[in-house]
């Protein structure tokens, strides 16, 4: 059977184009995700491309990559009364505006792509309103030190009270804002000069400064002074400089520490806690610049004696703790018994010299369980 | 609670109540005693600690016999001398 050659007529395969490669008419090669087809015999080191139409012809032109080339917000604020569910056609700037309470937010997001498209997103917020009203506190309760602490379910509602009572159950009495919630620990009750009572509370943790006072207030104040006056810590402590005077009440409330007049102020500085015990010579420090005489109570022997005289003397003096008996026998025969120990008051204290004792005409020294001082006290408000 | 007033070689000179102490007084629970003595200048406070140290006791005076006890000596002595002694 006679046969002609009529050439190629079928695309031939020939895999990925190599630059060696000699291509003939219809071989089909791959190249960079696109497919061609030789145009031309002997076609050899001619890269695949769209400009070269002598010696390829493009089957399938690979997809073409397109990348984000950037991404811009703006923002554009809504009024509950505009709100639709759509997005505003005006008002968007690139900062974020003032939005007042319960309006919305809207905000757009537009992107742009490496091939020139564009599309735009869009989020909505709504702003929540004051959160101001009565409401009630759900899930909320003390801690072990007073502190409040979140409540589980996230709702916590302060409500506030501009005309509150003893009886009433919100927290705030003059419609601001709660601060501190303290467990109260301690109630007490103030009257008013005005004869009404308010009450005082105490709580855990309180300092001198949570009780405050109101330089301004009234009788009718809730507050504890009622003259616009301020309370103020006055030391009368034994040994302070206002030990031994009295309080004066100004017309403003203040309290003045004045000199008692034509009063005697007596304080017992020292006693003695083993007056059966003898007392060997000694000083006994006190402070005594503040009074102006010293008192000293003792007994003639120790504890043996209900003769227990006081000898009172002034600063710098020396006294003598005496104690005299005439011992009288069934013939009439006397005898003069004396117990008596000497002692120095200066400012810093009392020195005691040894206790002695006169007996028979005869002096017996160093008896020191005679002439036992039992107690010391200092004398103000009188002159030497 | 109580003060101790001491002397230099801490001997117990006295004691107060702790509410009139001076700066530098010791203080103590309890005053110190023994079946000796309760007299607390008998003891030194040392470490903390009391110390039974009795002092010296001075001489005590012997009274001189008084009018009566003479006549009752010597009514006791003629007794004696002339047999005329009661008995009790």
């Amino acid at each position: 059977m006679a046969t002609a050659n009529v050439g190629k007529v079928v695309l031939l395969p020939k895999g990925n184009w190599s630059n060696s490669t000699t291509y003939n008419y219809l071989d089909f090669v791959l190249h960079n995700g696109s497919s061609w087809v030789s145009k031309t015999n002997g076609n050899v080191g001619h890269e695949p491309s769209a400009s070269d139409t002598t010696n390829w012809q493009v089957l399938a032109t690979a997809a073409e990559e397109v990348t984000v080339e950037s991404q811009t917000l703006a923002y554009a604020s809504q009024s509950v009364s505009a709100f639709n569910g759509n997005p505003p056609t005006t008002g968007w700037q690139n900062t974020v505006p003032a939005v007042s309470a319960g309006d919305y937010l809207w905000v757009r997001t537009t992107t742009e792509f490496s091939d020139g498209n564009s599309f735009n997103s869009y989020n909505v917020t709504k702003y929540g309103t004051n959160g101001t009203g009565v409401g009630t506190v759900t899930g909320a309760k003390l801690g072990a030190s007073g502190t409040l602490i979140e409540p589980t379910d996230g709702v916590l509602i302060f409500g506030l009270d501009a005309t509150p009572t003893d009886s009433s159950t919100n927290l705030v009495n003059s419609g601001g804002i709660a601060q501190r919630i303290y467990q109260v620990v301690s109630q007490m009750v103030a009257k008013l000069t005005s004869g009404t009572t308010r009450k005082v509370y105490i709580h855990e943790g309180a300092t001198q400064s949570d009780l405050e006072i109101d330089e301004t207030a009234t009788a009718n104040s809730a507050n504890l002074i009622t003259s616009g006056a301020v309370a103020k810590k006055v030391d009368i402590q034994q040994g302070s400089a206002n030990a031994g005077k009295v309080m004066t009440v100004g017309a403003d409330g203040t309290l003045s520490p004045q000199t008692p007049s034509g009063g005697v102020t007596i304080d017992l500085l020292w006693e003695n806690a083993s007056p059966l015990s003898s007392f060997n010579p000694q000083t006994i420090s006190l402070d005594l610049t503040t009074y102006n005489l010293v008192g000293i109570l003792f007994e003639g022997i120790d504890g043996a004696d209900a003769e227990t005289p006081l000898v009172i003397s002034g600063i710098g003096k020396y006294v003598n703790l005496t104690i005299s008996r005439l011992n009288v026998d069934l013939v009439g025969t006397a005898a003069l018994n004396m117990f008596y120990r000497r002692a120095h008051i200066t400012n810093s204290g009392i020195q005691f010299e040894s206790g002695n004792m006169y007996y028979n005409n005869e002096v017996y020294k160093d008896w020191n369980n005679r002439a036992i001082p039992i107690a010391i006290y200092g004398i103000k408000g009188v002159s030497e | 609670m109580f003060a101790l007033n001491l002397d230099t070689d801490k001997r117990i000179l006295s004691a107060t109540y702790e509410q009139y102490a001076s700066e530098g007084m010791p203080i103590v629970e309890e005053l110190p005693h023994n079946e000796e003595t309760d007299d607390i200048t008998e003891f030194r406070y040392v470490n903390k600690k009391y110390v039974y140290d009795p002092k010296p006791i001075p001489p005590t005076p012997t009274p001189e016999p008084s009018q009566l006890d003479m006549v009752e000596a010597q009514a006791l002595y003629t007794a004696m001398m002339t047999d005329t002694l009661l008995e009790e």
